[in-house]
């Protein structure tokens, strides 16, 4: 028996504001979360059956709503389940191409992430990364963001999609000079 | 055929699970929303449910508690499936009763072996009972009468075993008002390591018509000191083990036995009439068994227990600085109840005295956070 996918063109993920986590659902094409989040026409993207809850106490809901908008420059970060809805189209058409990965330390206000940036061939400085990285929001891939505050609080995913303004400090090993930024 | 109940908001998840159970040579039931799927197991009692936990009425931990928490579900294998998928997600349900956690998407392969595993674990062991104490250190104000009401009507409420058990040191009359002659009592009771929870109480007790087992007190007056607190405690844990719910006549003295039973107890009854001895006497239990029990669960009773005028409750509520949470008005059909041996719960239920245990049966059920009956 094959397995059933439970979601067609519907992608579920755990979104984290400073000091909220809001499970939803997002409707995406082909483009995947990148198209959404790279989406100029809108500041906004909307996600259904959104499930709100603060972040000293994650697992408990707070609210529903069946409808929420949720402005993309406020999301630190994306917690997803599958690598493959963090990988970027762009990335794709490119993966035959050698890739490094670089275990990768990363702040955004309230939370720090751990996992791994997977780049093409060497990195010099890691602000090519932040910068030279196309669109707004960045994936680190088998990756754990823990509360600050709250270290015991932990979520993981095969990918976590970051915005790169909420970022603080970005820091990797294996880079020339492990660089800080 | 084993039996499914799926619990999911989603019409389209519901199918797909259905789909993959039937395919797998299962029944299922589905619901499509919380209170629903509670009602659907305790009318179906299926071999496992399978509860989503982002439900919009009420969450999956809510339902898992909910069916945790009542004994005619508290055996349910419950399977947690959601897209919520982090650890602390998992601890939460686990937290809230879940036997295990999946996290969405999942294959028809994964979902099966976890029933299959789920059908095949033991029984989970059942969450000790419910224990109501009943109290009052001053006789006559009807703290038997309302404690053995308060047993029937929670058999017959039907959420679980339910025993009267009467620590009373010195003959107390529980057995006395449903009719029944003892034989044994708590009096040879002793604890027995390594028996089966509740096993050594349940041998004390003696089946009644109306549901109810009763545990009587000493067929002769105790002398001395009673049983020692360890002992009291042992008594009190099988209590709790051996039965749903358990309604405590403790007796008109803070021994070993009435100590162990307020600290155990889920809620706090206190009796007393609208008079001026049983507003001092109760006044100073309360002082006396602060530190004891459920502080927050602690119910005050005012009974009636004659057609004369009593103070008003105004002036009782403030001479023992408390709120009166139920008021049992005179019936005078008790005393035939007592004579007849038959509780007026059972055979007038639409009595003053039955109304009045039965808002009381609510608030208890409403402070344990159970459904409570209309």
């Amino acid at each position: 028996m094959p397995e059933i996918a439970f979601t067609r063109g519907m992608l579920t993920a755990d979104f984290f504001t400073h000091s909220y986590r809001i499970s939803g659902r997002i409707g995406v094409g082909a483009s995947g979360i990148y198209g959404i989040l790279g989406d100029k026409t809108s500041i906004y993207m909307e996600l259904e059956d959104a499930y709100v809850s603060r972040i000293n106490d994650p697992a408990k809901i707070v609210a529903h709503y069946g409808l929420s908008a949720l402005r993309k420059e406020r999301i630190s970060f994306i917690v997803l389940n599958r690598r493959e809805e963090g990988v970027s189209v762009v990335r794709g058409v490119t993966r035959y191409t050698q890739t490094k990965s670089y275990p990768v330390f990363c702040t955004v206000p309230f939370f720090e992430i751990r996992g791994k940036i997977e780049v093409h061939g060497k990195i010099d400085t890691l602000t090519s990364v932040l910068v030279q990285a196309m669109g707004q929001f960045f994936p680190i891939f088998e990756s754990t963001a823990s509360a600050s505050l709250f270290p015991d609080v932990g979520f993981t995913g095969e990918a976590i999609i970051v915005n790169k303004d909420a970022v603080e400090i970005f820091c990797a090993t294996g880079v020339e000079g492990d660089t800080i930024v | 055929m084993a039996t499914v109940l799926i619990i999911d908001d989603d019409v389209n998840l519901l199918r797909m699970l259905q789909i993959m159970l039937e395919r797998g040579g299962y029944q299922t039931i589905l619901s499509s929303h919380g209170e629903d799927g509670i009602r659907k197991a305790v009318e179906l009692h299926p071999d496992v449910a399978i509860v989503d936990v982002m439900m919009p009425d009420l969450s999956g931990h809510d339902v898992c508690r909910r069916l945790r928490d009542d004994p005619r579900t508290n055996d349910i294998p419950l399977l947690v499936l959601t897209a919520r998928a982090q650890p602390v997600d998992r601890q939460a349900a686990l937290s809230s009763g879940a036997s295990d956690y999946l996290s969405k998407p999942v294959s028809p392969k994964v979902l099966l072996e976890k029933v299959r595993d789920l059908l095949n674990q033991p029984p989970p062991q059942p969450k000790e009972g419910h224990l109501i104490a009943v109290l009052s250190l001053r006789g006559g104000v009807g703290a038997t009468t309302l404690a053995v009401n308060l047993a029937v009507q929670l058999a017959a409420a039907k959420r679980g075993t339910v025993c009267a058990a009467d620590l009373s040191p010195a003959s107390g009359h529980v057995a006395l008002q449903l009719r029944l002659q003892p034989r044994q009592s708590w009096a040879t009771y002793r604890p027995e390591p390594g028996a089966e929870p509740g096993e050594a109480i349940k041998r004390l007790t003696m089946p009644q018509d109306l549901g109810l087992n009763v545990l009587a007190s000493p067929l002769m007056p105790l002398q001395g000191a009673g049983l020692n607190s360890a002992v009291a405690q042992s008594l009190v844990g099988d209590l709790r083990k051996g039965f749903g719910w358990t309604v405590v006549d403790c007796g008109p003295t803070l021994d070993e036995a009435c100590v162990a039973a307020l600290n155990a107890a889920d809620a706090l009854v206190v009796v007393m009439t609208p008079d001026v001895g049983s507003v001092q006497t109760t006044s100073a239990t309360l002082r006396a068994i602060s530190g004891l029990g459920p502080a927050d669960h602690t119910l005050i009773v005012l009974n009636q227990v004659s057609p004369q005028r009593a103070l008003p409750q105004a002036a009782i509520e403030k001479a023992i600085a408390r709120t009166i949470t139920t008021v049992v008005p005179f019936d005078e059909s008790q005393s035939s109840a007592l004579s007849q041996g038959m509780p007026l719960s059972a055979s007038q239920p639409t009595s003053a005295l039955a109304k009045a245990v039965g808002d009381l049966v609510n608030v208890i059920f409403d402070q344990l956070k159970m459904p409570v009956r209309a």
